[in-house]
């Protein structure tokens, strides 16, 4: 499966600039690059492909559930020629959404399409903010807040054109709205571009940093004016539940899918590394709204705590109810046979 | 598609797909089946407030009434809720507040003889 990693930020933040760079290293020398325009900054790669911004609503009306024909058609085309031997065979594929995309549609389409779904799958996605305009964008648009939802990795851009204070004070923002993802800095010359864009996604430590547990209080007071947007900030809050014990899977996905289900438009984001009853690996889970990965294992457990960690980002849903609801399911498993 | 019924066959859910477990018949049938019966018996207990109930019907498919004997095909889990919502005319909200009360009266689902 070919990871398809995805380059999200607002407008001018740096996306293209970031990818210029990852192409420059020798760790993306077999990768393949798939754009929604051709910006100001050039790139000059192989394998670079354009799409266009068609999209087809599902009658669902969900906004999560759009399957996006032109992503679908562009990435049918490669991978068909590079069956074909007409491009060199990429292992990696880097796609860089238009400034005001929603990530949603594109994991939907990844998931959802009968012959992408088989050769392709996400891999990370990294968000770009731009330090000097980053704080306005997330008090004025609603796109910048879900990009930063939804980021695996945060990328800090024009660093060195503000105040070490102004960069800090964006960091705890953007860490109120997404506390899991770890932050990268830009102008960098150190910048790590291979776990930028690693393929996994999720480093259970993350789940107990101060500000997952900070950000367990509804947010508040962070963003000025009065306006639905400003409401609509504020209610976006972060959930991190921990169970001491192996989760029965069946009874796990009867919960997530019917929490899915009832509130996915205002489940921005799942992630979790989960002990599974007769699994003995950890087992990881990733969610953008309706949509669920394919869970995957890691091959061990990364620390001494084996215990499940799942993080919620949520909107205008009570923290207090989400981890009652869980709890009173996961009591109704059978009791766990004793391991042979 | 299945030649008999004339089913579609489905890509499999997230639910269904765990590295290390039973996920499909073929691969392990007796922990398959019991799974399978585990989601049902859940099912009910969610389902049983609204008057619907949920049967397995050729080990592939749901069956989900409701008390006037209306009856739908659903192919997999998570789309139970949608049809639940539809038949029953009800909601289906696993932060209900009445449905956690009941839920946490309850005891565990007994395990299914495989």
């Amino acid at each position: 499966m070919i990871p398809v990693h995805l380059i999200t930020g607002f407008l001018g933040s740096g996306k293209t600039t970031l990818l210029q760079r990852a192409l420059a290293s020798p760790v993306f020398a077999n990768t393949a690059v798939v754009v929604n325009e051709f910006g100001e900054v050039a790139l000059d790669h192989l394998l670079l492909q354009r799409v266009d911004a068609d999209t087809v609503v599902l009658q669902t009306g969900c906004v999560c559930c759009t399957l996006r024909s032109d992503l679908a058609a562009a990435l049918r085309e490669l991978f068909d020629k590079r069956e074909r031997g007409r491009v060199p065979p990429f292992d990696h594929l880097v796609l860089e959404t238009t400034g005001l995309a929603d990530p949603a549609p594109i994991l939907f389409t990844l998931t959802a399409d009968p012959v992408l779904r088989h050769h392709f799958r996400l891999g990370s996605v990294v968000t770009t903010i731009d330090a000097v305009n980053g704080a306005q964008h997330l008090v004025q648009h609603l796109e910048s807040i879900k990009q930063v939802a939804v980021a695996d990795r945060m990328v800090l851009t024009k660093t060195d054109l503000v105040d070490r204070a102004r960069v800090e004070g964006l960091r705890a923002e953007v860490a109120r709205y997404n506390p899991t993802a770890p932050f990268f800095e830009t102008p960098d010359a150190s910048l790590a571009l291979d776990r930028l864009f690693s393929a996994e996604t999720f480093d259970p430590a993350d789940c107990d940093s101060p500000s997952v547990r900070r950000a367990r209080a509804p947010l508040s007071g962070t963003v000025g004016g009065g306006d639905g947007l400003d409401r609509h900030a504020r209610d976006i809050t972060a959930v991190s539940l921990t169970v001491d014990s192996p989760l029965d899977w069946t009874v796990f996905g009867m919960w997530l899918t019917m929490l899915l289900h009832a509130h996915g438009d205002d489940v921005l984001r799942v992630k979790g590394i989960l002990q599974v009853r007769g699994v003995l690996t950890p087992v990881v889970i990733h969610g953008i709204h309706h949509l669920v990965h394919p869970p995957t294992s890691l091959p061990r457990w990364p620390t001494a705590d084996h215990r499940s960690r799942l993080v919620l980002i949520v909107r205008s849903l009570p923290a207090h109810l989400i981890e009652r609801s869980l709890r009173a399911f996961l009591r109704l498993a059978p009791p766990e046979r004793d391991a042979a | 598609m299945c030649t008999l019924c004339g089913g579609v066959e489905q890509a499999r859910h997230w639910t269904d797909r765990l590295e290390g477990t039973a996920s499909s018949e073929a691969e392990e049938p007796a922990a398959w089946r019991q799974g399978r019966q585990l989601q049902i018996a859940l099912a009910n207990r969610i389902l049983s407030q609204h008057g619907l109930a949920v049967r397995d019907w050729d080990a592939h498919t749901f069956v989900l009434s409701n008390r006037t004997g209306q009856s739908e095909l659903v192919s997999r889990l998570a789309a139970v809720w949608s049809t639940a919502e539809r038949l029953g005319r009800c909601r289906c909200d696993p932060l209900n507040p009445v449905l956690l009360s009941r839920l946490e009266g309850e005891e565990g689902v007994e395990e299914a003889a495989t």
